[in-house]
Order: C-alpha cells, then structure tokens, then sequence
C-alpha cells in the first residue's frame, strides 16, 4: 500500500524521521486549509535526485579504470566535491566502501583548491560560472570529472549527469577521458550518450 | 519566476543560492508522538496516491542497484532549483565571473557595453550614460541597478552614478542583465531593466588574492582581499581597492580624470541547515573631476567656465537573514543603510536611506510556487542651495511602502505562467500598481518560447518635484534671460505597458541563439515646458506630456568552432518614436528619441592558445546617434586581451581597449553642461595573484 511505504520510512529513529513528521504534519495543515489533499502532497514527498546521484557516482567509480600510477600512492579513493555540496549527506554512505580495492573517502573543496589528488571530482552547478578555470588545471591528470552543469563536457568535462524525463542519463565526454588516462568500461559507454570532441585539424 | 535570478532579497538571496529544504530539525517528544498521530491520518487521507519507487529507498540499497536499475527510477525533485537561464521568462543575460576575467574590463560600464539591449556610452572619464532599450542620458531613469540587492539608483535626479560604484570585478559572482519591465518583484524604476550585481559568497573567496595594474588611460589600479573562516563556522573577507583613470580627450582641456578607493567586507553563516546570515559593508571615497558651464548672469552667455573635482564619498551596511522551511520554500529579511554624499560643484547631497524587506516563498499546491512580499524604505537628504541650483525643501524625508505577490503556475510540466502584481506607495506620485503576465513553454529540452505583458511605471525622483536648476540653453534657443528647469509638484509617473516575446535555442552542444523582441507604449513621459516668458525669467516646469512607442529585436548567439574556441555574437535593433501631447512644444525631449543607436553589433572571439594563453578578441560596432540636436557619430571599436596563466594562481593579461582609434565621442551631457570628451585608445597591463 502505498500510505505504508510512507510510514515506514518516517519511523526510522534518524534526524531525517522529524524532518519527515514535520514535512507531513504541515503537508496535513495544508491540506486541510486549502482542501488540497491530493496535490499538496505530492510536494511533501522528499528529494531523492541527488541520493540517486550519489549511487551513479559510485557506479562510474567501479566502472573506470585508473593508471596505476595515479592509484598507487594513495591508501584511498577520494571523491571530491567542488562547490556547493548537493548531496546533503547521501555521499558520506559511500565512505569507507571499497574503490578498485581501496576505501573510498569523500573530500569537500573549496572553489580553487586543487583537485590534482582526488581520483573522481563532482562539480557542484555553483561553478557554473568558472568551469573552464576549474578543469584548468586537470588537463592530462587522472582525475574523472563529473557534473550536472548543462555545458559540462564541451568544456572538457568528462561525465555530465542529466535528467531526461525525470529520470538520470549520463553523458560521457570519450576524447577527454582518453586525454586524463582513464579507460572507461564498455557497459558504462553503452549506457551514455557519446560526446566527442571536434578534433583539430592541425597539420 | 524572476525570483528564482534575483540578487534581491529572495529566496535564493542576493548571493544567488537556494534555500535548502530543512533538514534534520529534531522535534520533542510529544512532537514526535503527534507527528506519527497525524501520520495515521495521513496515511489513510492520502492511501490513493501513487509513491514513487526509489522515493524513499535508502542510500544502501540505491548504491547496491545495478546502472539499469538506476536510470529507470523516477527522479522526484520537488526541489526548486535556481532556474536555468534558457528557461526564463525574460530577456536575461548573464556576466559570469570567468566573462570578466577574460574580457579584461576594469569597470562595470565596460562590461556591461557587451550586453545586448543595452545602451552604453561614455560621457567622459567618469560619467557615462547606460540605459536597456532606450531613453538613454546621464540621469537615464528607467533601468535600476542593485548590487547584493542594494538600490544604487538615486532618489534625488533619477539613474546610477556610475562613476561611485567600483565594485571589485573579482568577487563578482555574476551579473544578471534582464531588459523589460522587472516592475513585479523590484518595485518602481525597474522599467526597461533591470541589473543585478551578485557578489561571490565569502566561503568562496577564501585564501589572498593581490591584483595590479597599470596603463596608459587605467592609469593605476589595485586590490587585496582576504578571507577566511572564523571559529563559529563564519566565512569572512575584506578587501580593499584602488582605481584611478586618466582624463579623456578634448581639445579645450578635459580635467576629467577619476580616483576611487574603497574597502569592505562580507560574511556568510551558516547556522545549522536552516538559518543562514550575511552581514556586508563597504566605504569609498573619491574624487571625479570636471569643467562645467554655467550662466551666472543676468544672461545665459557668455557662460563661465568652472574647474572642479566632485568629492564622492558613501558607504553601506547590509544584513539578511534567510531561513529555509521544508521543501524549498523559506522566508528572508533584508535590511540596509546607505550612505551616500557628493559635493561636485553645480550640487551638493547627503544622503541616507534605510531599507527593510521581507520575502516569502511558498508552496500551498503542488503546481503553485507563490512568492510575496513586503519592504519599506526611508530616505532623507540634505541638499546645498546655491543660484544656479536649489532645491524646495532643501532637506526632506522621504518614506516609500511597497508590497508584491506572484504566483508561478506550472498549468503542464513544460508550461509556466507567472502572474503577479507590485504595490507601491510613494510621497510624490501616491499609489502604483504594476501587474505582470509571463509565460514560459519549454517545446523540447533545447528550445524554450515565452512572452509577457506587463505594466511599469517610474516614479518622479526628488529633483522633478522640488528642483530649481539654472539650465543652460543652446546659443539658438537661448531665449535672453535666465533660463531655469523648475519642479513641478504634480509631476506624475510615467508610465509603460510592455509586450515581449522571446525564443531561445541551442543544439545541446555547439551552439545557441536567444533571441528577444519587444513593443512598448509610454505614456506620461517627461516634458519640460515654459511656465513664464521674458521679459521675466524664463521658467520651464517639469510635465507629463509626450508619449511614444518603442520596438526592438535583441540578439545573443554563441557557437563554439571545438573546445577552447568560441565565437559570441550580439546584435540589437531599436527604434524609438516620441509623440508630444497637450500643447506642448518641447522639441528636445521629443528629438531625444534619437539618443540611442539603432544598431548595435558585437562579435567576439574567445580562444585557448594552449601553455595557460588566451586570446579574447571582441569588435564593436555602434550606430550614429543625436543628443539634444547635436550629433555623435557612430564607431566601430576593437578590444583585445592577452592573458596568462603561467602557473595556477597566478594570471598576467595584457589588455587593449579602443584600439582602432585613437580617440573617439560617445555622449553628451544633459541637463549640467559638463565638458565631453572623447574616449582614448587604452593599453593596460594586470596581474592576479591568488595565494
């Protein structure tokens, strides 16, 4: 029943539990006040886009390869976040779990702090603005870039996150993974949508 | 929907980012108890609704699901997220923080010349006349201007002194240009546009940035800013800066040239998941110089030639307070004192405004987003008498109510229609009501038509209710004794109803055009008529009689030739035809219809050169223009920048402005015969030091 499934999830004893009563208690006020029961609470469901995210990053994680030079020095995976973090918590589930045979620790940067060390890196959409200055400094390292900003792979991003009828699609930018050293599985390639870059005719 | 691009005080705030949905508020028991109670209720309410699956699922078993599995459950973002500019219904254009970077501006008027719809001309080194789809002079009054939310447009002659706002180009986040009537959200003024000047939040301008410069006509500038994080979890910086320009060009002598210094500070905190505050402030300090003609005789001519520098001085406190309530709604409170005074030698001021606003965002049904509002604002001046100008009260306080709703409707997933309405109550023209329709279709994920109706009005500033100002008439017009502008105390608003309507597409990868057009009918407009004839003073009052029509096509296209090469191209199209009314006979503000050009042009490359260069070019086209009878020729100027980045933070650029002449006019004065001067060829060379 689907009330059911409401329920349950609002009786785990986590600070997202009041939240839940909260949203639902005023979901029920407004309700009554404005004899909008079915529409109001359609709104009052929570967010789960970037939960779902979350859960891609870590598949592009297990789907890509890193030369061993860029894995070696490390005792862990990091996963960056650059910007404005939008996970809300959804990413600190995924710390701990193990990345090609390393634990993966999530790492918060601030906009212009190097991501030379990081092997994934989210660009939150506050860098809309500076992508190009972001990704300056990658060129040629191993680090596979993720973003849900609209240009991102013609900027030389790697992955771009995108929802396509309110459901996750991905778009994999092929000549700039190449470019980092990065080998990206078929099944992940199967999957995206392929961007490639218009290669310069340079003679 | 404009709220969701504001630099207002909103929902998204001046500094542009979302209220979060509350998180984590912890309930006391007997909440909890009640919580599950009315969870029951609800249960049984609402047991027909259908729950998406994934809705709730944990983060554990998401991450345990294969890729195919994932892409096939249902994103349910009830989350509002700042809404995408190809989205919007209005005519936006946004300067990001790289734009300014790599145009090699120095100055908020040059940044804002590669706007489309906008009208920007330089009067002379410190003095320019910017206006959006026409009507464009030194006290241009029908475009506002806020920085961090803040009105920096003046009460007392109407429009922006620009030559005060040196705000650091750095710590600009972006700057939103939207063309049209802002009327429901900002309030009066906001007639043909609307600028919003959104400084980076102060967590993103940790660490220490140096920047220098030097050239030929940007004789000196500099800034350094620092910022940190405090104990509390408060992210902080201040800044200070310096700029100083050399004087343009006339042949008779310009002593136009400019010095500006000014500090400030910004903080950001973050209390909980909840509550966020800013607390922000700067103070300048400056001197602007000028020649200006004044008649100080019995007769106009011949005039006298004054030699002075205009002391600018101001400053500024703002603080807001956002609170986020569940899914996305919030409120915000956003008070502020300015200080402004300016003691130049036709006029002097002192001013100060206090400024309160309240914001709320809510969501009674799902297909509803509501925003309303409330603001007050006092401001009270102290003015200098002297003959060639006066004001009647020399001082007044002034006090300005307003309210707004909107309701953004979402009538299908892909069509929006925005209906709102401003209020606002002022001492001089009562009551105003500027009500607005917009609508947005988004066709596909790459194409989005909208249009609007809306109506505006700008309010009559201090000067065109209590002014007496000694003009200074041309030689043929000169009527041979005393000629002054008086205020008339039942000078109205004038008033615009505006039809817009806009297309933007894009190919998801290479390429997009936004385009804009747009009809608008004045009525109202300023007219300045006789009230006395000679043998008398001749005394010109302030009136509303002339009314025009306005149409124009606005053009931004962008195409990237491969990644690191991009060509922006920028077209505008305006006409403007004035129509007096009444009996009256002011050929001059009916001749201003040709202030602004009818073509604008820009094409502009920006290329990556590899090894941390990059080359900007941008060349500029501007049709010929006439100001008070007197024509100004069209020109066609190009601009280059150079910069380098030899190692990550650190940038040199090397920067050309008006390169294809060596000098050339772009504006005259009006209203305070200040010498023009032609803008000269200018090479500078700046660094950026980040550590």
């Amino acid at each position: 029943m689907p009330g059911l499934q409401t329920q349950t999830a609002c009786t785990r004893d986590d600070p997202g539990m009041t939240g839940c009563i909260r949203r639902v208690t005023h979901g029920l006020l407004l309700s009554l006040l404005l004899l909008h029961g079915s529409a109001s609470l359609g709104d009052e469901r929570a967010d789960n886009e970037y939960r779902i995210k979350a859960a891609f990053l870590y598949n592009f994680s297990s789907f890509t390869s890193w030369p061993e030079m860029a894995l070696q020095d490390n005792a862990q995976f990091r996963l960056c976040v650059v910007g404005h973090d939008p996970f809300d918590g959804a990413l600190d589930s995924l710390s701990g779990k193990k990345v090609n045979g390393v634990p993966l620790k999530v790492t918060r940067l601030a906009a212009g702090e190097s991501m030379q060390s990081c092997q994934l890196a989210f660009i939150s959409e506050s860098e809309t603005g500076r992508i190009e200055e972001t990704l300056g400094g990658l060129t040629g390292k191993p680090v596979l870039t993720v973003s849900d900003i609209d240009d991102f792979t013609l900027h030389g991003g790697i992955i771009r996150l995108k929802l396509v009828d309110n459901k996750v699609r991905f778009d994999i930018n092929v000549d700039a993974a190449e470019q980092a050293g990065l080998k990206i599985s078929s099944k992940l390639l199967s999957l995206a949508t392929i961007i490639r870059e218009e290669k310069v005719t340079a003679r | 929907m404009l709220i969701k691009l504001t630099g207002g005080v909103g929902t998204h705030g001046a500094n542009g980012t979302a209220i979060h949905a509350a998180r984590g508020i912890r309930l006391t028991r007997p909440f909890r108890h009640a919580g599950r109670a009315f969870l029951g209720l609800l249960a049984l309410l609402v047991a027909s609704q259908p729950v998406r699956a994934g809705t709730d699922t944990p983060p554990d078993d998401l991450i345990a699901m294969s890729l195919e599995a994932l892409m096939d459950i249902e994103v349910t973002s009830v989350s509002k997220k700042p809404q995408k500019h190809s989205e919007a219904a209005a005519a936006i254009f946004v300067i990001s923080n790289e734009d300014l970077r790599r145009w090699g501006v120095t100055s908020l008027p040059d940044a804002l010349r590669r706007v489309p719809g906008l009208q920007v001309a330089r009067i002379d080194a410190n003095k320019w006349a910017i206006t959006a789809r026409g009507f464009n002079s030194r006290f241009a009054n029908k475009l506002l201007v806020l920085i961090d939310g803040r009105s920096v447009y003046t009460p007392l002659f109407a429009g922006v002194y620009w030559e005060s706002h040196d705000v650091p180009l750095e710590d600009i986040e972006r700057i939103e240009v939207i063309r049209g009537p802002g009327g429901t959200l900002w309030g009066a003024n906001a007639v043909n546009g609307v600028i919003n000047i959104i400084t980076r939040q102060a967590g993103d301008t940790r660490g220490t940035l140096v920047t220098a410069g030097a050239g030929n006509e940007e004789r000196g500038f500099g800034s350094v800013r620092h910022g940190g994080r405090l104990d509390n979890g408060a992210d902080y910086r201040v800044y200070a800066k310096y700029s100083s320009r050399d004087e343009g060009s006339n042949p008779l002598g310009a002593h136009d040239d400019w010095e500006l210094g000014q500090i400030g500070f910004r903080s950001d905190w973050d209390r909980g998941t909840r509550d966020s505050f800013t607390l922000q402030g700067d103070y300048y300090q400056g001197k602007a110089g000028e020649l200006v003609n004044i008649a100080t005789g019995p007769m106009n001519y011949p005039p006298g030639t004054f030699i002075g520098d205009t002391e600018l001085s101001g400053g500024n406190l703002l603080f807001r307070w956002q609170r986020a309530l569940q899914d996305d709604t919030g409120f915000a409170m956003q008070a502020y004192i300015d200080h402004v005074k300016r003691d130049e030698i036709v006029l002097y001021e002192d001013r100060d405004i206090l400024d309160i606003d309240f914001q709320h965002n809510l969501r009674p049904a799902r297909a509803h987003d509501i925003v309303w509002g409330i603001g007050y604002r006092h401001i009270r001046d102290t003015t200098r008498n002297n003959p060639g100008f006066s004001l009647d009260p020399s001082g007044r306080n002034v006090d300005l109510f307003s309210a707004f709703i909107q309701d953004e409707i979402s009538l299908t997933s892909d069509l929006r229609l925005t209906v709102g309405s401003k209020f606002e109550h002022n001492d001089f023209s009562g009551t105003e009501v500027q009500p607005n329709l917009r609508f947005s279709w988004l066709v596909d994920e790459r194409r989005t038509v909208w249009g609007a109706v809306s109506r505006a009005v700008r309010t009559p500033s201090r000067g065109e209710h209590d002014v007496s100002l000694r003009l200074l008439p041309p030689p043929a017009e000169d009527p041979g004794v005393p000629l002054y502008a008086t205020g008339n105390t039942q000078f109205d608003s004038e008033n615009l109803t505006a039809y817009e309507l806009g297309y933007r597409v894009n190919d998801g990868n290479r390429w997009s055009i936004d385009v804009a057009a747009f009809y608008n009918e004045y009525d109202e407009l300023r007219t300045l008529d006789p009230i006395s004839m000679p043998p008398a003073d001749s005394l010109l009052a302030f009136d509303n009689h002339m009314e025009g029509e306005t149409h124009g096509i606005e053009l931004a296209a962008r195409f990237r030739v491969r990644r690191g090469w991009d060509l922006h191209a920028v077209y505008s199209y305006l006409n403007t035809s004035l129509h007096l009314t009444g009996d009256s006979r002011d050929s001059a503000a009916e001749r201003s219809e040709d202030s602004c050009p009818q073509h604008q042009a820009m094409v502009r490359s920006s290329f990556d050169l590899g090894r941390g260069l990059a080359l900007d070019a941008t060349l500029r086209h501007v049709d010929d223009i006439s100001v008070n009878g007197v024509d100004v020729d069209g020109y066609t100027e190009l601009d280059l920048n150079l910069g380098w980045r030899p190692r990550s933070g650190l940038e040199i650029s090397l920067t050309g402005q008006n390169l294809l002449d060596s000098e050339h006019p772009e504006f005259l004065p009006d209203f305070i015969a200040t010498r023009p001067t032609g803008v000269e060829r200018s090479i500078y060379i700046k660094s950026i030091w980040e550590f």
